[in-house]
């Protein structure tokens, strides 16, 4: 099949799962400055 | 290098190197990781571009066979997605190590196009010979190029937890996507069974459980048309056509094949119970026009009642209409004779569309000749599914009506030679191999008797028409009890044999009589009786229909 003649399923398919990716960074970022914040606010023991 | 010098510069170095290489370290790793997040988002854009290229994806359905599977493409979540997001990760991997540790080359020429951050950071070291440039600038690179590889490491890290979030993210979306399919399914399976709805084959007569689907674009056969592989509530067939897989969203709509015979299904299938009602008469006794009117009176009611009314099936649509060209309502004799040959359902749906009410009629019409012969009566499987029987007399074959019509008229109205008893005996023996009795050994089967050619008896007051003399029955239709009594009198007195009534007493465990003709088609008006006399209606050409529809009269 050529590259051209792209069943709608496959579009459809690929804009969802583009927004499961972008869902997935931004989760990954988020999860990212949590980690962070929670290292720098962690309490230090003398 | 002066050894003074050189101790300045160490102990010179020493004082800020913990700062000058952290600051190299930490940017480094910062530049490496805001390429590394830039070409992952660059790759994830160029990967899953919607109309992006395909060819890696192995979705090109199969070839169509008889046995093979569907030539439908393979759904996109059934691993292909996986094939696109392999290519966004190998490309991310493929240019962030470009551009952090290796060069970036033409891939034609094999020429640097883009030095890497690794390399520029070397290459400082060498834009000065000086010794004391050197102490400097080694230490240096060596602190950034740590830092460009902790940061490439902690961009993997970071596209590792993406993938992972983005894996679970599909699982669960597919997940969903099976469960609702299944419970769809189940749901469907469910109130199939609880309202009894199936699909009988019209031409062949087997029960149609797994029908092969045609796509309207292409008409390819797909075997299979459920959630699976190639779609869970749709797919998409070779032709890029997408096909639902379920009936609820419009796969009962899509033009349905017998998997044994290949014939087609009536439309719409599926969506409400079927009664198959076979109308029995013998040769000439008015069977095809008492269908034609009739047709003609449910199409006629469901218009004007809004009950609904629709042809299932385009063969029975082009007969009616081939039927009311020649004008049949007129002309009862102008009507196309039944061939002679195995017989095909004439399917129409009764009934407003998603109401409980709608039935899949399937009227069966058998030539009179197949009626009269017991080995065509064998080969009649559709009797397995009979719900209701109409039995068709013509009036014109009873011995008394006979001997008070003239030849003109027994000629006018095509009057039958063949008993009605020898009929329904044939019919009756065929019928007890197929299904089972009461104890009392009836068929527990609903039968009209239709007598045809009711306007023929307005002229004969020698045997009189059976409403005749009713009073307000005569004229309401709505009085079927006393209607039904005095036509099933009528019949007795008329027959020369009274053992007609009495042996469709014996066999069935309900019987109603109805009087029609075809003049009825239209409008069910009264008919003036000869000599000023009162007039009588029939019954309207559908009510035999109707009521073995609801099945709710009792004698």
């Amino acid at each position: 099949m050529s590259d051209e003649q792209v069943p709608h399923a496959v579009i459809q398919g690929r804009r969802v799962a583009m927004a499961l990716l972008i869902t997935a960074m931004v989760s990954t970022v988020l999860l990212a400055v949590w980690l962070a914040s929670w290292w720098a606010t962690r309490p230090i023991v003398f | 290098m002066h050894p003074v010098a050189l101790i300045a510069l160490l102990l010179g170095l020493c004082c800020v190197a913990r700062y000058l290489f952290g600051f190299l370290i930490a940017g480094g790793a910062a530049v490496a990781l805001v390429v590394g997040a830039i070409e992952f988002v660059t790759a994830a854009f160029a990967g899953f571009t919607p109309a992006g290229p395909v060819g890696h994806l192995r979705i090109d359905p199969p070839a169509e066979s008889e046995d093979g599977p569907d030539p439908a493409y393979r759904s996109y979540y059934a691993g292909p997605v996986l094939l696109d997001y392999r290519k966004v990760l190998a490309q991310t991997f493929g240019r962030v190590w470009a551009r952090v540790v290796t060069d970036r080359r033409d891939v034609h020429t094999g020429l640097v196009v883009q030095r890497s951050l690794v390399r520029r950071a070397w290459a400082i070291t060498r834009q000065s010979g000086s010794p004391y440039w050197k102490v400097v600038a080694v230490p240096s690179a060596f602190a950034a190029t740590i830092g460009l590889m902790a940061g490439m490491a902690g961009a993997f890290a970071l596209v590792a937890v993406t993938s992972v979030i983005f894996g679970l993210l599909l699982v669960v979306m597919v997940l969903a996507a099976l469960i609702t399919a299944g419970t769809t399914r189940v749901a469907e399976f469910g109130m199939l069974y609880l309202r009894g709805i199936t699909i009988e084959c019209g031409t062949c007569h087997v029960r149609a459980t797994r029908p092969i689907y045609r796509c309207p674009t292409c008409d390819a056969a797909h075997r299979r048309l459920v959630p699976g592989r190639a779609g869970v509530l749709h797919r998409t067939c070779r032709c890029r056509t997408s096909l639902p897989t379920l009936l609820a969203i419009g796969k009962a709509k899509l033009p349905a094949q017998c998997a044994e015979c290949k014939a087609l299904l009536p439309v719409k299938g599926l969506t409400a119970p079927t009664v198959h009602i076979p109308v029995i008469a013998g040769p000439t006794a008015g069977k095809s026009v008492f269908m034609q009117t009739s047709v003609t009176r449910l199409m006629v009611r469901g218009d004007e009642s809004g009950g609904g009314f629709e042809f299932a099936d385009e063969m029975a649509k082009s007969d009616f209409e081939r039927n009311v060209g020649l004008g049949v309502h007129n002309d009862p004799s102008k009507i196309l004779k039944t061939v002679v040959r195995r017989p095909r359902a004439y399917n129409v749906f009764v009934g407003r569309e998603g109401s409980r009410a709608r039935r899949l009629l399937y009227l069966y019409d058998p030539a009179g000749e197949t009626v009269e012969s017991v080995e065509q009566l064998a080969e009649a499987q559709f009797l397995a599914f009979t719900k209701g029987v109409v039995f068709v007399i013509d009036p014109f074959s009873l011995r008394a009506v006979r001997s008070a019509s003239d030849r003109t008229l027994l000629r006018q109205v095509s009057a039958s030679n063949t008993a009605a008893k020898a009929v329904l005996e044939r019919f009756v023996e065929s019928l007890r191999e197929r299904l089972p009795t009461t104890r009392s050994h009836r068929l527990n089967l609903p039968v009209a008797v239709v007598l045809t050619k009711a306007d023929g008896l307005v002229g004969l007051p020698e045997v009189g028409h059976p409403y005749a003399n009713l009073g307000a029955a005569s004229i309401d239709r709505a009085m079927r009890a006393e209607r039904d009594a005095a036509l099933r009198t009528w019949l007795s007195d008329t027959n020369d044999r009274r053992d007609l009534v009495s042996s469709l007493d014996n066999n069935f465990a309900t019987v109603a009589y109805f009087a029609v003709s075809y003049q009825d088609a239209v409008e069910v008006s009264p008919h003036d009786l000869p000599g000023g006399a009162s007039a009588v209606t029939n019954d309207d050409p559908a009510a035999p229909l109707l009521w073995l529809l609801d099945r709710k009269a009792r004698r």
